[in-house]
């Protein structure tokens, strides 16, 4: 039998040969002298390399029991959940909050996009979504089902003030508005009771008089309308339907409105999970959107709205 | 299975830090990372829990490597401080040449390629040949070469910083 290979010495040494290997070896080593002297060498060698990273090593203390670190894990858990729900809703407020912003600048004239790009933002131009809408046109009073507006939750919701809360009085509502089978509004509330006009999303900027916010790359439900009743901006509400069957509400409108409307549905100004209400607010006008948005469109969002501002 | 983890973390604790050390050369960083990979294993309960272990270790110190430059100032001060107080007994003589030769044996470790000293590393933390080598790439067939070029390589580089030393020493 010829020599045994270094490696396989190292190997044999490491105990990391089969059984009949290392039986083989064992006759080879009790026959050879060079052969057993390589192996002596080699065990040496192992030896000395064993000892000098013996001294890297740091000082030895007592280690933390794995209970201890089962308890941080189970902690740890939620605290991250919190934090990425925190973090998504910063940042969803606050891209729609820029997205906000530059379209109160004033861009009429922006080149249309294509209609449910795979990005997703606040469509705050003339973008114009070819989602499935209801078969009315403008002007059209057509209620939203009660079953829908239950699965509607606020998760961004502002928190209304004393005064906005407060019922406006009857006087306030012009005669031109009447009750209706209003969409949102879902309790008699004089202040807000008045027409909903449901119009195609291509048509909401005519209706309007600017494009609703909406987030793009979601299937638009429907808009709904509401003139100013200070013949101001109206009050806007893109209902988009998630892939999950969540819809997610954009209301857009005069602070006052906005905050009735949403106090008018019984959340308090809370989320569906108790946490405070958040809101974007420009002037006398807010933002606010209801429902979670699916992280991958929160993403592309942001990627779109900081893509614009580098532009800018 | 909660006992089989408590016997791997009994076992295996130790061995996790002192790869640690070796990667990052700061006592606490290694603790702390190792804590955090134990507390990974907790959340994740892979099937093979011992290479895993392994694997996400070297992982974290790869990650560690990457905030190097930013920490290297924090990193020398810490280097700078002893790991544990030291005894009033213990003679500052001999924390000096154990500082010295802890120094030669590092630098010898670092004359060694990448896939050497991590080879060498996780040998010396007990992981098996199969281990090693799905954790290094390597066939289970070129551990015993890489292991054998990497302990010759560790220890001759070892001899010439002594030999260095004592050239320096004499003049």
């Amino acid at each position: 039998m010829s020599h045994i290979l270094e490696d396989e010495l190292h190997a044999y040494l490491d105990q990391a040969l089969s059984r009949s290997r290392c039986v083989t070896i064992e006759s080879h080593l009790a026959s050879c002298g060079f052969c057993s002297s390589q192996r002596d060498a080699i065990a040496a060698l192992r030896d000395q390399t064993t000892l000098l990273l013996g001294t890297l090593a740091p000082a030895r203390r007592i280690p933390v029991s794995l209970e201890e670190l089962n308890r941080r894990q189970l902690a740890r858990a939620p605290r991250r959940q919190r934090t990425r729900r925190a973090l998504w809703a910063a940042s969803l407020v606050g891209a729609l909050g820029l997205g906000y912003g530059i379209r109160s600048l004033g861009s009429a004239s922006r080149p249309p996009e294509a209609a449910l790009a795979p990005v997703a933002t606040v469509a705050t131009d003339q973008s114009v979504a070819d989602a499935p809408t209801r078969p009315s046109g403008p002007g059209v009073l057509v209620s939203m089902p009660a079953s829908r507006r239950a699965s509607v939750r606020p998760a961004v919701i502002a928190p209304p003030g004393p005064d906005e809360l407060a019922p406006a009085p009857d006087g306030s509502v012009p005669p031109s508005v009447e009750s209706s089978t209003s969409a949102l509004p879902t309790d008699a509330d004089p202040g807000l009771q008045g027409f909903w006009r449901t119009v195609p999303w291509d048509q909401a900027e005519d209706v309007a008089g600017k494009a609703p916010a909406r987030v793009d790359g979601v299937p638009v439900e429907e808009v709904q309308v509401q003139p100013s009743r200070a013949g101001g901006s109206p009050m806007m509400v893109v209902a988009q339907r998630l892939t999950s069957g969540e819809v997610i509400q954009t209301i857009e409108g005069p602070t006052a409105d906005v905050s009735q409307l949403l106090a008018r549905r019984g959340d308090g100004g809370l989320d569906s999970a108790g946490r405070p209400a958040e809101s974007m607010q420009r002037g006398d006008r807010m933002l606010v959107v209801t429902g979670e948005l699916p992280p991958d469109s929160l993403r592309a969002m942001v990627r779109r709205v900081n893509a614009a501002q580098r532009v800018k | 299975m909660a006992d089989e983890l408590e016997e791997l973390y009994q076992s295996t604790y130790t061995a996790v830090v002192r790869y640690l050390y070796r990667k990052v050369w700061d006592a606490d960083r290694a603790e702390d990372l190792a804590q955090e990979v134990f507390m990974r294993l907790l959340a994740h309960r892979p099937e093979k829990p011992r290479a895993w272990i392994f694997a996400v270790a070297a992982n974290l110190a790869r990650d560690e490597a990457r905030f190097a430059i930013r920490r290297r100032r924090h990193l020398v001060l810490m280097q700078s401080e002893p790991d544990v107080l030291p005894s009033r007994a213990r003679d500052a003589e001999e924390q000096v040449e154990d500082d010295e030769r802890n120094e030669q044996v590092r630098n010898a470790l670092g004359t060694l390629s990448p896939r050497d000293q991590e080879v060498l590393l996780l040998w010396d933390a007990g992981l098996s040949y199969p281990e090693i080598a799905g954790q290094s790439g390597l066939a289970v067939g070129a551990i015993g070469t890489t292991l054998a070029r990497a302990r010759r390589r560790l220890v001759e580089a070892h001899e010439r910083q002594n030999y260095h030393e004592a050239d320096v020493a004499h003049s």
